[in-house]
């Protein structure tokens, strides 16, 4: 797929803060990342990391105890800071969309279908004659037939059904940029394999760039060109979704692949101990080394910073010690080597 | 040492099934329209050794919520018998019945329901160990500490309230309740799809362990394919209510029968690329339900054929993997073995 190298979002140095007794509380670090025209961003992590958050700040749509402390947003040919809410807002449905988890709950419970695709593209300026004939052609792009579908409300469509139809009115807005929080987590597998092909169809016909936000490792591997991988708040590993499911460089990285059951060879689980620090718990040095098996005095002192190793970049001490060989890769020599009871010694 | 694959029981052939289901059927309330089948299951047989651990996989919707209910006693069934340990459910006496409800235990879905919010973990626990008078209050304190390690607690976690656990850490206080009073059956709803991976990992080995070491029967319940592949031997796959494929995970999974399973499986977002085959039913679309006498996937199968208005019945398709397709090729292989 031939991307266009010149970015037409970029999101950089962004820190989200929430306010707990006084005291800011950091959510999300030094958060950077560029979307090339046309480009899909997988963003994972588990819950909590600051998937959502890093990209709802990006766009101002913040819960109201949290805001952006820091940062710069370039849409649209200018910048502006992450603070401003309003600018940010403006680019919402003139330019970025987003597509959230439940399709349903993204549609009014009292319009039928075709109304509510009808409002958004009278807000775009389509002149009323016209209306009918695109909301049938944009329908009919995501595979569902108008006539029938049209007439129904949100409560008589299914998941798959609701999430198109999200689809359908993010699409009416013609986005450069759609933002897909979870877009396919409440769907059945098959679904879920049919709405995201749609959706990297749609990108593709379109040129649209899209940040797939998720948590399941399996569907960023096929589906994204790049990923960015999120624990507590920093994004710890970023690059090509090939080479880093390949040979991961970060230890947590390799820890969630190696966390996910093989459908085709199964192999033993090595699970992480504990779970993700919470916000205030993170500490002053890498937030990954309590659960980290590498962890030296190093990772304790002060947050690596986002190095470059080959093609992508990693938040980790370990790449630059140049014993990239002892975080085992994913390759199958290593499998028969893992100890079976636990990955910590 | 845990093997790669679960293991399977040693005498699987030479024990009676811990349970045994015939039949099995219950819905609700009432269909669309009189010729189609209500929600619920219907139909189901199979038999779980003690030890074993069986998958049960499908959509939502497809009824294997309400099988796992129907088999830990909490809702009673319209049609068929489960039998546990060779009796009835249904026709047991009080005593009996309370036995049964100690002996079969479930796990729900989300542990933030499942737990009482005002109780610590220990005295939410020994709870259960009360309610059957197990152990003297000195005991209990000690059965406490073994259960807890068992699902990897530590001590200090036993009191502690649930607002003060991580979400995999509830999960565990599950577990721990409901093997509290030695069960020989654990039914597991969805066990890890509220929890993030990293944990679902920990809690799967965990499991894994309690099985090794307990020789517990479980039914788990999931709608993915990967974990039941890590956790389970054997396998059904229910679509609408239905049993449409059981066998073997390893035989199910590199050569499912049943076309809904076949798009299932090729349909699991995989890391690597060692997946070729790309199945796929028919739009979701349109709608799903057909006539109850029907095949409940011909409105959504590419391979339907007029034949499809009946029932499939569940035939052999190879070593002990049945599929209930009309476009499946019985094997030969059960005139060999019979």
């Amino acid at each position: 797929m031939a991307v266009d190298d010149r970015p037409i979002f970029v999101v950089k140095g962004l820190c989200v803060e929430a306010r707990s007794d006084g005291r800011p509380l950091n959510l999300v670090d030094d958060f950077n990342i560029s979307l090339s025209k046309g480009e899909v961003l997988g963003l994972v992590g588990e819950t909590g990391a600051g998937k959502s958050l890093s990209m709802r700040a990006s766009v101002g749509l913040l819960p109201p105890a949290i805001r952006a402390a820091s940062g710069s947003i370039y849409f649209g040919g200018r910048s502006c800071s992450a603070g401003e809410t309003r600018a940010l807002r403006s680019h919402l449905g003139r330019g970025i969309c987003l597509l959230l988890q439940n399709g349903r709950s993204a549609l009014n419970p009292f319009m039928r279908v075709h109304a509510q695709i009808d409002r958004i593209l009278s807000y775009r300026g389509h002149a009323r004659q016209d209306r009918r004939s695109a909301i049938d052609a944009l329908l009919e792009s995501v595979g569902l037939p108008s006539q029938e579908i049209g007439t129904r409300y949100p409560h008589e469509l299914s998941g798959g059904q609701a999430q198109r139809v999200a689809m359908t009115i993010a699409l009416a807005s013609e986005p450069l940029v759609l933002i897909a929080d979870e877009p396919t987590t409440a769907l059945d597998v098959t679904t879920e394999r049919d709405v995201i092909q749609l959706l990297l169809s749609l990108c593709r016909q379109r040129d649209m760039s899209l940040v797939l936000i998720t948590h399941n490792l399996g569907l960023v591997a096929n589906n994204c060109d790049r990923v960015a991988i999120m624990h507590a708040g920093h994004v710890v590993e970023i690059g090509p979704t090939a080479s880093i499911f390949k040979a991961p460089q970060h230890p947590y990285t390799l820890s969630l692949l190696q966390a996910i059951p093989d459908v085709d060879e199964p192999r033993e689980l090595i699970p992480l101990t504990g779970s993700s620090p919470r916000p205030g718990a993170f500490g002053d040095g890498c937030r990954f080394a309590t659960r980290c098996p590498h962890v030296d005095t190093d990772c304790k002192a002060r947050v690596p910073d986002l190095i470059a190793v080959g093609d992508r970049l990693v938040r980790c001490v370990i790449p630059k010690r140049s014993k990239v060989g002892t975080v085992p890769g994913m390759k199958r020599e290593h499998q028969a080597k893992w100890p079976a009871q636990s990955a910590t010694p | 040492m845990t093997d790669l694959v679960p293991k399977a029981v040693a005498t699987t052939m030479d024990t009676s099934p811990v349970l045994a289901v015939r039949g099995l059927s219950k819905s609700f309330g009432r269909s669309a329209s009189a010729d189609m089948l209500a929600p619920g299951c219907h139909d189901i047989s199979f038999d779980l050794m003690p030890g074993e651990t069986i998958g049960i996989v499908g959509e939502s919707g497809s009824g294997k919520t309400t099988l796992g209910r129907c088999i830990a006693g909490l809702l009673p069934s319209d049609v068929g018998v489960i039998e546990f340990d060779g009796r009835d459910i249904a026709t047991m006496t009080r005593e009996e019945r309370r036995d049964f409800r100690r002996r079969v235990q479930i796990v729900f879905q989300n542990p933030d329901n499942a737990l009482n919010p005002r109780m610590t973990v220990g005295s939410f626990v020994a709870e259960a160990l009360k309610n059957y008078g197990l152990g003297s209050k000195d005991e209990r304190r000690g059965r406490l500490l073994e259960l807890a390690a068992l699902v990897g607690l530590r001590d200090d976690h036993i009191d502690r309230f649930p607002h003060q656990l991580s979400g995999g850490q509830k999960q565990r206080v599950s577990i721990m309740r409901a093997l509290a009073c030695e069960p020989n059956i654990i039914v597991l709803d969805e066990p890890t799809s509220a929890l993030d991976v990293s944990v679902q990992a920990q809690v799967l080995r965990t499991l894994r362990d309690i099985q090794e070491r307990r020789s517990v029967s479980f039914v788990l319940i999931s709608h993915d394919v990967g974990v039941v592949r890590y956790m389970c031997r054997r396998l059904m796959v229910m679509y609408l209510g239905r049993v449409v494929e059981t066998g073997s995970t390893e035989a199910v999974v590199a050569e499912p029968a049943h076309p809904y399973t076949r798009a299932l499986v090729d349909a699991v977002p995989r890391l690597r690329r060692t997946h070729e085959r790309d199945f796929r039913l028919l739009s979701d679309t349109a709608t799903r339900r057909t006539a109850a006498a029907a095949c409940q996937l011909r409105l959504r199968c590419p391979l339907a054929t007029d034949a499809c208005a009946m029932t499939p019945p569940m035939r052999q398709v190879g070593d002990r993997h049945d599929a209930a397709c009309w476009s499946v090729q019985p094997s030969r292989l059960g005139d060999s073995q019979s």
